[in-house]
């Protein structure tokens, strides 16, 4: 995921960020759960769209914040999906949200984030560390009320989809 | 020393990084394998194996966690001279270098960002316990 020396990447290009944020999802979880993952669909929404995203049962939502730009990360699954990577990883049947599985979830996102932010800083781009926070609800959406662009990245597993989104607020 | 006998220690606020490292130190045969959720439940887990002569041989010790972090653990350790030698690895969600460097210069035997693999952690373990000897008995 190293950049080309001398390299930017054009955060406006939604196929390359989506791409590096997919690869950053995909080595967590594979090193941290043994999960194997499929890229699926780009999606790439205003504020009014995110409105009607997707519905989920848990969200793991961490800032991307430089001097000059600000936005969100997040990772949102249904309990379909996550209940049977967790049970896989923990060799224990989760079956609710319970701490473990806000646990889990918060400590995906911050490592998916410090390889994003590692990949992003690759290409001069000085986005620092933030802290992880879960929501979680039957049913939920992820949105912003600010002025922003979302790309959103379908994530495919043996038990489910779920979506890693990237929201930059003030992008031009 | 022999790694399947080594008293080892994980300290981190996630219980899926716990799990993760457990995991691959259970591979590598080792299960005399303690946990701890914070810097200051670590700090005094060390105190107490050390005043029961049981002392650990090895720390995997995360950065950012509540109550007290990774790097003031490591500080108040290598302050104490019974614990001062006691090798810890120091777990990290990035790859500052400037994180890297602190750790180092306040003694951490080496760090490993996350995430990482079995054969990551293995290399470390067996390149710091082969080079030492078992606490309990040094």
């Amino acid at each position: 995921m190293a950049a080309e020396q001398g390299s930017l990447l054009d955060l406006s290009r939604g196929d390359q960020l989506c791409q590096i944020v997919f690869e950053c999802v995909n080595e967590t979880f594979y090193q941290m759960t043994r999960t194997n993952l499929r890229k699926g669909q780009v999606r790439v929404f205003n504020t009014e769209g995110s409105l009607i995203n997707y519905k989920h049962d848990i969200s793991g939502i961490i800032g991307v914040v430089q001097d000059d730009l600000e936005g969100t990360f997040s990772l949102s699954f249904s309990s379909e999906t996550v209940f049977p990577i967790l049970s896989e990883f923990y060799s224990k049947d989760i079956k609710k949200i319970d701490d473990r599985a806000i646990d889990s979830v918060a400590e995906l996102t911050n490592v998916v984030y410090g390889l994003l932010k590692e990949s992003l800083n690759d290409y001069g781009y000085g986005f620092k560390m933030c802290l992880p926070i879960v929501v979680m609800g039957p049913n939920h959406k992820v949105f912003s009320p600010l002025s922003a662009t979302k790309w959103s990245q379908e994530i495919h597993t043996n038990h489910g989809t779920f979506w890693a989104e990237l929201l930059f607020h003030n992008f031009n | 020393m022999n790694i399947p006998e080594a008293k080892i220690l994980l300290v981190d606020d996630f219980s899926m990084v716990r799990a993760s490292i457990k995991n691959i130190l259970k591979d590598l045969g080792i299960t005399n394998i303690h946990e701890a959720k914070d810097g200051q439940q670590g700090l005094d887990m060390l105190a107490e194996a050390q005043s029961k002569k049981e002392p650990f041989d090895l720390v995997f010790c995360d950065w950012n966690m509540p109550n007290m972090s990774g790097i003031d653990m490591l500080k108040e350790v290598k302050s104490r001279p019974e614990m001062s030698d006691l090798p810890i690895v120091m777990v990290t969600a990035e790859r500052d270098r400037a994180n890297v460097v602190q750790a180092l210069k306040q003694g951490a035997k080496d760090y490993v960002v996350k995430p990482f693999n079995k054969a990551q952690i293995s290399k470390k373990i067996e390149r710091i316990l082969m080079q030492t000897p078992a606490r309990a008995s040094a």
